[in-house]
C-alpha cells in the first residue's frame, strides 16, 4: 500500500495572510525557528510562500538597514509549488530533491491549505520505517 | 477491543475502547507502529471503557515509547483512571509510562514547546560551588591588596635609602665630604699593622 501525503504531513501548519507586515512574518519565523510559512488568502487559499530569502531580497532594497519599514507589508514568491492530499510519497520525495524544496504545502481540491511536509518529517519517517522494520 | 484514529494539534490520538487483554497486544503494537512509520511521533493512546491494561501490553507501550522519544516523540495514556494509574505506575519503578486522565491534558503535554536544555535552576551552581567562588574572590581581593602594600614598601625603602644617602643640602654634602677626606687622611697617617712572622720560621729546629 502506498503513503501518500496526507498521511504524513503535519496538519498544524503556521501560515501567514498576504498583506501583513515584514514584523509579523520575521516573528513568525525567528520565534518558532522555521525558514518559510505558506502565505494565504483570506478564504484561506494558498498563494505562495515567504521565506527568510523572500525577506532578506525585501530589506536589501532598501539603502540603509535603519531604513526597513516593518510596517510594510512582506513581499512573497507567489505560486509556490504545492502538492495535494493524494500525493505519493515517491513524488513527495523526488520534488524535494529535484527542485531542493525544503517544504511542500499540501493543498484540497479548493487549493485550500490543509497541511505541510517538511524534509524533517520525510527524514523522520525514514527513521522509524527503519527501526520498526 | 476496537482502534479508531484521530488527529488533533499535530498529536495522533489512538483510541481504544473496550476491555484491552493480553492478546490485544499485537494488535495494539500494528497500530502504534503504523503510526510511527509515517513519521508522526506524538501519540495519544487513550483508553476508553478500559479498567485494566495487561502487563505485557504495557511492555510493548514503554519499548515503542523509547524508540519514539529517539526522535523527541513520545506515547502517552489518556483516560486513565486513578486507580488505573496507580497500577501503571507500579509496573516499573520509576514510572515508564505517562497517564493523563484526559485527552487534552496529553495533547497539552506532547504539543507544549520544548523546554530550554538547561532551565534556570539547573544553570544555577550549587551552594558549595558558590562558596568556593566567593572564598577564591576573597583570596584573590586579599593578595591584590597585600601585592600593593608591597609595593609601597619597596617605594618606601627606596625613598628613604635615597634619603639617607642623598643629604638634604650643600651644607651637609660639603660636611659629608669634609668628613670623608679626614677619613682618608687618618687611614693613609696611620702605619700598617706589622704582620706576626710565620709559626714555622720562629720554631727552633729539632
Amino acid at each position: 500500500m502506498k503513503t501518500t501525503a496526507q498521511e504524513i504531513m503535519s496538519t498544524e501548519v503556521l501560515t501567514i495572510q498576504e498583506g501583513a507586515p515584514v514584523e509579523d512574518v520575521l516573528k513568525l519565523l525567528i520565534n518558532h525557528r522555521i525558514t518559510g510559512i505558506p502565505v494565504v488568502n483570506a478564504k484561506r487559499e494558498m498563494v505562495g510562500v515567504v521565506s527568510e530569502y523572500d525577506l532578506m531580497a525585501q530589506i536589501a532594497k532598501v539603502d540603509s538597514a535603519n531604513k526597513v519599514d516593518l510596517s510594510a507589508p512582506f513581499e512573497y514568491t507567489k505560486g509556490a509549488r504545492t502538492i495535494s492530499t493524494g500525493t505519493d510519497l515517491d513524488e513527495v520525495v523526488h520534488q524535494m530533491l529535484d527542485q531542493k524544496f525544503r517544504r511542500l504545502p499540501v493543498v484540497d481540491e479548493q487549493n485550500k491549505l490543509v497541511g505541510i511536509i517538511t524534509r524533517r518529517d520525510i527524514i523522520r519517517m525514514y527513521y522509524y520505517r527503519a527501526r520498526l522494520t | 477491543m476496537k482502534l479508531a484514529l484521530s488527529s488533533e494539534k499535530n498529536a495522533e490520538i489512538l483510541s481504544v475502547t473496550g476491555p484491552i487483554v493480553a492478546h490485544d497486544v499485537n494488535v495494539l503494537r500494528a497500530g502504534i507502529q503504523k503510526i510511527l512509520k509515517t513519521g508522526k511521533n506524538k501519540i495519544v493512546l487513550e483508553l476508553v471503557q478500559s479498567e485494566s491494561v495487561p502487563a505485557e501490553v504495557l511492555r510493548t507501550i514503554a519499548s515503542i515509547d523509547l524508540i519514539a522519544r529517539e526522535l523527541s516523540g513520545r506515547i502517552v495514556l489518556a483516560g486513565i483512571t486513578p486507580g488505573l494509574r496507580t497500577r501503571i505506575d507500579a509496573f516499573a519503578q520509576p514510572p515508564t509510562i505517562l497517564c493523563f486522565e484526559t485527552r487534552a491534558q496529553a495533547i497539552e503535554f506532547l504539543t507544549a514547546p520544548p523546554k530550554p536544555e538547561v532551565g534556570p535552576e539547573e544553570s544555577k551552581p550549587a551552594e558549595s560551588e558558590l562558596k568556593l567562588q566567593a572564598d577564591f574572590s576573597n583570596l584573590r581581593e586579599r593578595v591584590a591588596e597585600l601585592e600593593r602594600r608591597n609595593k609601597l614598601l619597596e617605594e618606601q625603602v627606596v625613598r628613604t635609602t635615597i634619603a639617607r644617602r642623598a643629604p638634604p643640602n650643600e651644607a651637609v654634602y660639603l660636611a659629608k665630604i669634609r668628613n670623608l677626606e679626614a677619613k682618608i687622611q687618618e687611614f693613609l697617617a696611620t702605619p700598617p699593622p706589622t704582620s706576626p712572622a710565620p709559626a714555622s720560621a720562629a720554631a727552633p729546629k729539632a
